[in-house]
């Protein structure tokens, strides 16, 4: 056969002669077929170098016959990511969640056993990183890679353990010990949750008009949008502490920042009425627009910018971002039959969950009947949990609240342990360098609240 | 032979229960409910390659005759794991589900 009178709109090497660019590819959306202009497709009745748009519109897909119209345009991407390794591991140790609670979780038990067989499922790339820097990341101009401290590749190296990046959850079979995840089925001996919490958007924010500071890739799409222009209104919903570091940091790097709290005053729920008056002193000083009392009722994207309404009043902004504060994300849970709040999965004393092979640990998880979203508790959570895993001599796991630091530079806030909303407080001491505060939880416990202006 | 009918009746009973609860559920866009189906689906398909290659597996050649029942059946599971939705089709768009939106 000569093949050469089954070549059009191409010369001897292949090479497209027709002006109209370069050779180009269409996936079948219902069987994956790939239609290469170049190679076109001979049984079918078209020549090699048949464009696509030449093609008529009774021709149907070689592989599973549907027409033309079901084909989209076909760019061959190597995104570089790494490709996942899935050894057939039938017992073995699953971690879900690769985030710092995740890590910290492999790190001990690898500490305590170098062969016991782990696996690491994260829905993003696993890379480590702190969260908590991302409040205070844009002003230093820190970038996606300043703020990724290890490579997720290497550090599944150096641990040994079976690394399956970008990977999601979708069920939990407990009876069977089965994980479904968008690659396959996994199998466990024991589980550990390390699934973080997610943002509690109100149903008024809608997921697709305002950003959250919840992941370091949502956080690098904003970054890369406050950096394409200076002096932009940015709007923050929200006066908790990541809406309040958020504000300074974003308002440093030289936007025009308004942050949107529902109370008159910010971090209602943990700063007594005349600290935060003094927080809020402090913000407006920098130029920050406070506007507190405001409850926000819907937020609706307009041809460049967005528009914010609220129970008082409406502005525009060019981005919103919500720090409304963080939930559990109840799938994972409900479908392992855990018991779990809306705050987090309850577990005893060793971190066990109400199903003894499933543990949970870091931000998904309540103790005292309380999220502790802090990474100071992590590395002993990780200890109690790898020894229990081990079976090793296990003593229980001691919650010792950790200090919280308010990470603004304008006014430096600390506290002892998390206070109790609305509870009273005394002052120890207050002069124009310093405030100290005391409040006296039921248990004979203090906390200590101080606050210095810089 | 390590698959046998015993559990593969009780893995089937499992998909079966499952099944009928999520047919009493109101069809909404929920996108819980819609994993769930896309979840089932993927089981599905998975247990009938592996009840049909049991099956071949049991009977030894006679099985492997292009003939014999199994070695349909083992086809005729392949259809269900390949046809439209596929397995990789419906982890696909479970992918897709379980992604974060976020305004662009």
């Amino acid at each position: 056969m000569n093949t050469v009178s089954h070549r059009v709109n191409m010369d001897e090497y292949g090479n497209p002669t027709d002006g109209r660019g370069e050779w180009r590819q269409f996936l079948c959306r219902a069987c994956g077929f790939i239609y290469d202009e170049k190679l076109g497709d001979p049984d079918g009745g078209l020549p090699a170098g048949t464009r696509y748009e030449d093609i008529a519109d009774d021709w149907v897909c070689p592989l599973c016959g549907v027409t033309k119209k079901d084909f989209e345009p076909f760019v061959y991407q190597n995104n570089g990511s790494i490709q996942p390794i899935m050894h057939e591991v039938n017992t073995g140790v699953v971690v879900i969640g690769g985030g710092t609670a995740g890590w910290t979780a492999i790190e001990a038990l690898r500490k305590l056993d170098k062969d016991l067989p782990i696996t690491l499922i994260s829905a993003d790339s696993a890379d480590r990183y702190m969260k908590l820097q991302l409040s205070v990341a844009i002003s230093q101009n820190k970038k996606l890679c300043d703020l990724i401290t290890k490579s997720a590749k290497t550090l599944s190296q150096t641990l040994n353990i079976n690394l399956v990046p970008h990977t999601f959850v979708i069920n939990i079979d407990s009876d069977t010990k089965k994980i479904h995840t968008t690659r396959g089925d996994f199998d466990y001996t024991a589980l550990i949750l390390a699934i973080g919490s997610v943002p509690n958007l109100p149903s008024t924010l809608p997921p697709d008009n305002v950003w959250r500071i919840n992941h370091i890739d949502m956080f690098a799409n904003l970054q890369q949008k406050l950096d394409q222009k200076p002096s932009q209104h940015i709007a923050i919903i929200g006066a908790g502490m990541i809406g309040v570091e958020l504000a300074e940091d974003i308002n440093k790097a030289g936007h025009k920042v308004s942050l949107i709290g529902a109370d008159e005053l910010p971090l209602p729920n943990i700063l007594p009425k005349i600290a935060g008056e003094r927080l809020k002193n402090a913000l407006i000083k920098q130029g920050i627009d406070y506007i507190g009392g405001t409850v926000v009722k819907g937020v609706q994207k307009l041809t460049d910018n967005y528009k914010i309404t609220s129970t008082n009043q409406s502005i525009t902004a060019d981005h919103v971002i919500a720090c409304t504060g963080l939930k559990l994300d109840d799938r994972l849970p409900k479908k392992a039959g855990i018991d779990y709040t809306p705050q987090g999965i309850v577990v005893n004393n060793r971190l066990q969950s109400s199903n003894p092979s499933i543990f949970a640990i870091g931000d998904c998880v309540l103790i005292d009947d309380k999220p502790c979203r802090f990474v100071a508790p992590l590395r002993q959570q990780a200890s109690v949990i790898a020894q229990q895993i081990l079976q090793l001599a296990c003593q229980d796991y001691e919650h010792k609240p950790p200090v919280v630091r308010l990470k603004t530079k304008s006014i430096l806030v600390n506290l002892s342990a998390m206070p109790t909303p609305h509870d009273d407080w005394q002052i120890e001491l207050d002069d124009e360098k310093k405030l100290v505060m005391i409040q006296s939880l039921k248990d004979g416990l203090q906390v200590r609240l101080d606050m210095t202006y810089p | 032979m390590q698959d046998q009918a015993g559990a593969l009746q009780q893995s089937l009973d499992k998909l079966l229960d499952n099944a009928q609860s999520l047919a009493t559920m109101p069809l909404d866009t929920d996108k819980q409910l819609f994993l769930d189906i896309l979840d089932l689906r993927i089981q599905v398909a998975q247990l009938s390659l592996k009840a049909t290659q049991a099956s071949l597996l049991h009977q030894g050649a006679k099985g492997y005759l292009l003939s014999a029942n199994p070695q349909r059946r083992i086809r005729e599971a392949q259809f269900v794991a390949i046809v439209t939705p596929a397995i990789k089709h419906l982890r696909y768009l479970s992918h897709q589900l379980m992604s974060e939106v976020s305004p662009q």
